[in-house]
């Protein structure tokens, strides 16, 4: 195999290991802000490196070009930013030596370190970076030793060493010990090695090291062995990827059609998004499958025989990727347009049926870039333009927009759906940009917000323990109840929310919520808080099966 | 500037935090974010009180304020060549607000970051 062609397969397989390991990855997260989002953030990084690879020429130096432009502009959250460093720094080095044996490897990986460790002041030990530090000190043992060693011998060193360094992450960084967990930007890297390894001498990615504390996704797998890669057993011709927006009670309809049309099925996720992966000869069979159960997303189709072309083909004909949506009434002009980031069907419909004209697919743990939030903008029919990131996290990139277009554009910070909601009551399509973004952050400043949703591991917090499993009942100012139902979990929330000044109580369903729990909730209030109306809406957005307004 | 310092309640009296001793753990906080490789004077922060602290002392680049009794804080940064300042600039606003409320357990109103120069480390 070619350094081209071990480029190009490093960075696919990279992608699909990190997919199918994302869940499991974000659950080690809790360093340096337990946000869960690790794994995701590394994903989407890869994700738009291989975008760039699809349009990179078949040239050694254009290929690593691609990896370190597709890096740097797509990536996402801390982790993907170390990581669009750590790529830099390797492809520098096989781009100017021109390929890659065992003394290239170890200078690869030392660049790699020592371009992460530049780009921070105080480095932190017990975090992605000692694992890269580690493994390229190994590497450069090994030529050391004996300086004809070949790629796969001084890989090997790198990376069982890289595991040990792992490993001992919780002894160099206690959070990580006190969560019972190794680091998660680590352990992504370590994948990364254990996916090289794979592409050039064929070893199979074994599962990543988790530690005790983390909740093990293994039980949602439905095929166990899988064919990482289609370089094996398979038979069939293409392989189908893609993230399905569905309701879980969907998904066994959904694997049985899969069963039917091919192999190497892996359904994993829940809470609302799975990650897909099947290889088949019917293409369209296995996307119809998932329209029929929710919305997929980031398709993507290979052809295992000859992938480039076809590939190309499928995925703008499938139009994989686009993840604007845009309803019927966006097409008519306005003076100034809203462009909301939102996830769940429920909650999108509301959205458009205020009058937002561009949604922008995107949440916790799922921040839009500032690429997408652009199209977006650029794509509504109106030269002002209100953002509604509708997430503390998504505020920031929103606020990158308008240095990047024509257009004017202005963000109403709101921090959830609910004051996402509150705000659109005062828009005015007619009206200016600076005007409705005034009127609408004042509305919006009124609303208080409050989320249920499930712990995913055991924690402290300042009302007490919290187990996994427990639901957590949370106000813009952190945690403040915990409970083991949802439905006494929204109520106590409410309970110390609501006050007899507030009017009105919006409700917005999720994925988790229940009629006979949204009773509970609407017969609490009409007892507790007789002055206050409900209004109960079905939002569909993942992970929170409760969202509340209260104004 | 408000210099009264910001106030935790307790039932054995009050606790007051210096904005001083805020700005030296945002020091401390920025300095350990991906991505930022040095504090800056320049901009705004060179009017106010950071403007006394030496270079290289943590606390340097930081502007605390008390907005009714939540901490509001101004962080001027210099970022590394060839990373995506969007990402830098939101992964220092989450590390910092969190470290702030996690070691002072006062409430965090609003952290700016302000991108004053980016340096080629290599």
């Amino acid at each position: 195999m070619s350094e081209l062609e071990t480029v190009r397969a490093l960075a696919r397989g990279a992608l699909d290991s990190l997919e199918l390991s994302r869940e499991r990855i974000d659950d080690l997260n809790v360093y340096p802000v337990p946000d869960g989002d690790t794994g995701t953030n590394m994903s989407l990084t890869l994700g738009s490196v291989c975008d760039e690879l699809r349009e990179a020429e078949d040239d050694l130096a254009a290929v690593c070009k691609a990896v370190s432009r597709g890096s740097l502009m797509g990536a996402r959250g801390n982790s993907g930013v170390i990581l669009s460093q750590i790529l830099r720094g390797f492809v520098g080095v096989v781009a100017e030596s021109g390929g890659l044996d065992g003394s290239g490897l170890a200078r690869a990986l030392r660049a790699a370190a020592d371009a992460a460790y530049q780009a921070v002041m105080r480095p932190v030990e017990g975090t992605i970076l000692t694992v890269v530090r580690e493994s390229a000190e190994a590497a450069e043992e090994t030529v050391a030793a004996d300086p004809s060693s070949d790629l796969l011998s001084v890989l090997v060193a790198a990376r069982d060493r890289g595991d040990k360094a792992l490993a001992r992450t919780p002894e160099l960084l206690p959070v990580l010990a006190e969560a019972g967990v190794v680091d998660a930007g680590g352990t992504g890297y370590l994948l990364l090695l254990d996916v090289l390894l794979h592409v050039i001498d064929g070893r199979p990615v074994p599962e990543p090291r988790v530690g005790e504390g983390a909740v093990r996704a293994d039980a949602r797998l439905v095929h166990a062995a899988v064919d990482e890669h289609g370089d094996g057993s398979s038979e069939l011709r293409y392989e189908v990827m893609y993230f399905l927006e569905a309701p879980d009670e969907a998904i066994p309809a959904f694997k049985d059609v899969w069963a039917g049309i091919g192999d190497s099925i892996v359904v994993v996720g829940g809470d609302g998004l799975w990650n897909c992966h099947i290889h088949t000869d019917d293409i369209g069979a296995a996307v119809e499958a998932a329209v029929d159960a929710g919305r997929p997303r980031k398709i993507r189709v290979t052809d295992l025989a000859e992938q480039v072309e076809e590939e190309r083909w499928v995925r703008e004909a499938t139009g994989a990727g686009d993840v604007v949506d845009f309803p019927p009434h966006a097409s008519e002009p306005v003076c100034t347009a809203v462009v909301a980031v939102a996830a769940g069907d429920g909650i999108k419909r509301i959205f458009y049926s205020l009058g937002v004209q561009g949604i922008v697919a995107g949440g916790q743990s799922m921040n839009p870039s500032t690429a997408e939030l652009l199209a977006a903008v650029e794509a509504v029919p109106a030269e002002e333009v209100v953002i509604l990131p509708n997430n503390k996290n998504i505020i920031p990139v929103a606020e990158q927009v308008d240095a990047h277009t024509d257009r004017t554009v202005r963000v109403v910070p709101t921090r959830g759906i609910a004051e996402g909601f509150a705000a659109l009551m005062s828009y005015d399509p007619e009206a200016r940009a600076d005007e409705n973004a005034k009127e609408m952050t004042a509305l919006a400043s009124n609303v208080v917000a409050g989320e249920v949703t499930q712990a995913v591991r055991d924690s402290t917090s300042d009302v007490g323990p919290i187990a996994e499993g427990d639901f957590l009942g949370i106000a813009s100012d952190g945690i403040r109840v915990v409970e083991q139902t949802q439905a006494a979990a929204a109520c106590r929330l409410l309970e110390a929310l609501v006050t007899d000044e507030h009017e009105i109580v919006t409700v917005i369903e999720g994925d988790g919520a229940n009629p006979a729990d949204t009773r509970a909730i609407t017969e609490w209030l009409d007892e507790h808080r007789p002055e206050v109306s409900a209004e109960v809406h079905h939002g569909g957005q993942p992970l929170y099966p409760y969202l509340f307004g209260i104004e | 500037v408000d210099e009264s310092g910001l106030t935790i309640p307790s039932d054995l009296g009050r606790i007051t935090v210096s904005p001083a001793a805020i700005a030296q753990i945002v020091g401390r906080v920025a300095a350990e974010c991906y991505g930022v490789v040095g504090m800056s004077l320049r901009g705004a922060a060179r009017e106010r009180v950071t403007q006394l602290l030496p270079k290289g002392r943590p606390g340097r680049g930081v502007v605390v304020r008390n907005v009714d009794g939540a901490v509001a804080l101004e962080l001027h940064v210099v970022v590394a060549y060839g990373l995506n300042l969007a990402e830098v600039a939101a992964t220092v606003r989450s590390q910092v607000g969190y470290e702030v409320e996690r070691l002072t357990g006062l409430p965090v109103a609003s952290v700016d970051v302000h991108i004053q120069d980016v340096k080629r480390t290599a």
